[in-house]
């Protein structure tokens, strides 16, 4: 690490009070209590000479709420230290490395068990402050959205002319196919309809929210997403929900009332409307994490078009019910591509077809698939080379 | 070369070996369109797989085996016909680069027609592969038309509906004269929803109520995809066939007329925005 380098750490930790008083009884101040008694006695055990360490306090800001905030803060404690001492001590800095290494984890424990000692009405505040937070922001980003939309009322209402006519010309297709061919993989038409209807419901929400996946190439290409990453928000909420589709705002309430309509028809009891809103609430999870794999997949490879016109295409395949699939077609889109999953159980549910494991499966596979794709994504960010900009 | 028909012909020769070579230019965005056909054909063939299950059952005048004959000849059809670059003439006119084009000495629409063309070549190419791929993994019935009338018939329909493709796409790619941010929009109304669902890309339109089909039938949509198939499956007498034939080629002449019409009164109303 060059001199500069350090430089900009030192005004960074103008706050410690350090380092060395004496080289022959070095002092570091440290303030965490019981840390600070066990870092004395551990630091004195691992120095092979007779030096006396007298740790008593380390000035770190409580209000550094990050871990790793307080690892860069030790890191650069270690670096002061090392290269104050260097050449003078000999393997005092392997030995304060290993210090460095074993203070942190414990520190970060204490932090963790700090966190927890909080009251939980204070926790729980706090998240629905940061909630507001976001909310207020997907307030302002959607307005934005829709105004630049709506500045254009002629290619809205083509788009909306468009959408519309595709779900009649779809619904037709349909009602006049199974009509004629009495059943399709055994369900009848308003069953048939409503597992296309329960697509709609999954695809046409989730691209009302997660319109901007589709801008998202030209902030990779024109290298503005490194502003989106300076932001104090999160990068993945910008790029995922900076921009809802205001021509699926007006198609949504008919879609849902037409759904209700036709859910009507195939007289649910209560419990298998509450499968239908869970299972479907796990559906809305795979799709938000397919989005976010569209989106890393993206920062890796700039390709961000196609990919998620191809997940369109795959999702198209459960506009029927993935039970008209062969094997193993079938088993592919039911648990390697989870749209089986994701749109085909919801409605299996509500028709009371899904047994406990299918419920288990289907809940368990949405919470599976957003985790995997949010350490996906940060993976993804750790590649990011910001190219373009 | 001193003939000035083969010179002409030269020119949009070499216009057909770059658009061919540009194609593989976007690699990336060629195969990803074709793996997206792929998935249209798997959704229509297990569709129509599941309705025909059980055996000997005929449905809409179709018996399983020319209904997977129609799922297949949809790859074929659909390259001949829907395979295009003329889109892009919209944002030549939005974007003002048809001033450009006008100073060449070619003619514009020979020129997107010799482009279509090579577009099309690419797309049958692997289409063809895609096609036998496909049947090797799914192993469909398949019916293979021996009548040398309707094959010749068959391929007379499909010229003919690339050319009514064309002229359609040409119409509609003019909006952006007039207004140029509508350009995409017009396009998606056409293609996306019109052709997609109307021409019988999708399915059958023998699936609908007759007094539908017949509303249809004076539309140039069904003389694009489902009406050469009806051809090579045999389905259409000689009386329907010839007089399909007929339409469609007075399809072709209207839309000519409309298309000569509302380009050069685009070309009027042209302002060269952007340049």
């Amino acid at each position: 690490m060059g001199d500069s380098h350090f430089g900009y750490y030192q005004n960074e930790i103008s706050n410690f009070q350090f380092p060395i008083k004496s080289m022959n009884y070095p002092t570091l101040h440290f303030v965490t209590g019981g840390v600070s008694r066990w870092a004395s006695s551990f630091a004195a055990s691992l120095h092979p000479h007779p030096v006396r360490w007298d740790i008593r306090e380390v000035r770190i800001k409580k209000k550094f709420s990050k871990p790793k905030k307080i690892i860069e803060k030790i890191k650069i404690l270690y670096l002061k230290l090392a290269l104050t001492l260097r050449g003078r001590i000999s393997d005092f800095g392997k030995a304060l490395y290993r210090f460095y290494q074993k203070y942190s984890e414990v520190f970060l424990l204490e932090i963790r068990k700090r966190k927890t000692d909080k009251p939980i009405t204070e926790t729980l505040l706090n998240s629905l402050k940061r909630l507001g937070y976001y909310m207020r922001i997907w307030y302002m980003m959607s307005k934005n959205s829709f105004l630049m939309v709506l500045s254009q009322k002629k290619v809205l209402l083509i788009f909306l002319l468009g959408k519309v006519l595709r779900f009649i010309f779809f619904m037709t297709f349909l009602f006049f196919l199974v009509k004629g061919a009495n059943r399709l993989a055994g369900y009848t038409v308003n069953q048939t309809i409503f597992f296309f209807l329960t697509f709609m419901v999954i695809d046409t929400t989730s691209q009302f929210f997660f319109r901007e996946v589709y801008r998202f190439r030209h902030l990779l290409i024109s290298g503005d997403f490194d502003l989106v990453l300076t932001k104090p928000i999160s990068a993945l909420f910008r790029v995922l929900m900076g921009g809802a589709d205001v021509i699926d705002l007006i198609t949504i309430p008919p879609l849902y009332a037409i759904t209700i309509y036709f859910g009507s028809l195939l007289a649910p009891n209560a419990f298998q409307i509450y499968l239908y809103f869970t299972l479907l609430i796990s559906g809305f999870l795979i799709a938000t994490a397919f989005h976010i794999i569209v989106l890393s997949l993206g920062i890796i490879t700039l390709e961000v078009d196609h990919t998620i016109m191809v997940y369109r295409d795959v999702t198209s395949m459960a506009r029927f019910p993935v039970d008209i699939y062969k094997q193993p077609l079938r088993g592919v889109l039911t648990y390697l591509l989870p749209i089986g999953i994701m749109i085909t159980l919801p409605a299996k549910a509500f028709m009371g077809l899904v047994t406990p494991f299918g419920i288990f499966v289907s809940i368990s596979f949405g919470i599976l698939t957003l985790y995997l794709a949010v350490r996906f994504w940060r993976v993804a960010l750790q590649r990011y080379t910001s190219a373009s900009s | 070369m001193k003939n000035p028909v083969l010179k002409r012909l030269s020119r949009y020769f070499a216009v057909f070996k770059i658009s061919f070579h540009q194609e593989f230019a976007y690699r990336v965005s060629f195969i990803m369109w074709r793996v997206r056909n792929i998935f249209q054909i798997f959704i229509v063939f297990f569709l129509w797989d599941t309705v025909f299950s059980t055996q000997g059952r005929v449905i809409f005048g179709y018996d399983r085996t020319r209904m997977l004959t129609y799922v297949f000849g949809l790859i074929i059809v659909r390259a001949f016909v829907l395979s295009s670059r003329a889109a892009d003439v919209a944002g030549h006119v939005a974007r003002g680069e048809l001033s450009d084009y006008l100073i060449r000495p070619i003619d514009y629409f020979k020129y997107w027609f010799t482009r279509d063309l090579s577009s099309k070549f690419l797309n049958i190419s692997f289409a063809s592969v895609e096609t036998l791929v496909l049947y090797l993994i799914l192993r469909p019935p398949f019916f293979i038309q021996t009548s040398p009338f309707s094959i010749v018939s068959f391929i007379l329909s499909i010229v003919l509906a690339m050319l009514i493709f064309f002229m359609l796409l040409f119409i509609v790619n003019s909006v952006p004269f007039w207004a140029p941010e509508m350009g995409w929009g017009s396009h998606f109304l056409l293609t996306v929803i019109f052709v997609e669902f109307l021409s019988g890309a999708l399915f059958p339109l023998d699936v609908l109520p007759i007094a539908f089909q017949n509303i249809l039938s004076f539309t140039p949509f069904p003389y694009l995809i489902f009406f050469p198939l009806q051809i090579y499956l045999g389905k259409v007498g000689t009386a329907i066939l010839i007089k399909g034939i007929l339409v469609s080629a007075a399809w072709v002449f209207i839309l000519w007329l409309v298309m000569k019409s509302v380009w050069n009164k685009g070309l009027k109303a042209y302002q060269a925005y952007g340049r």
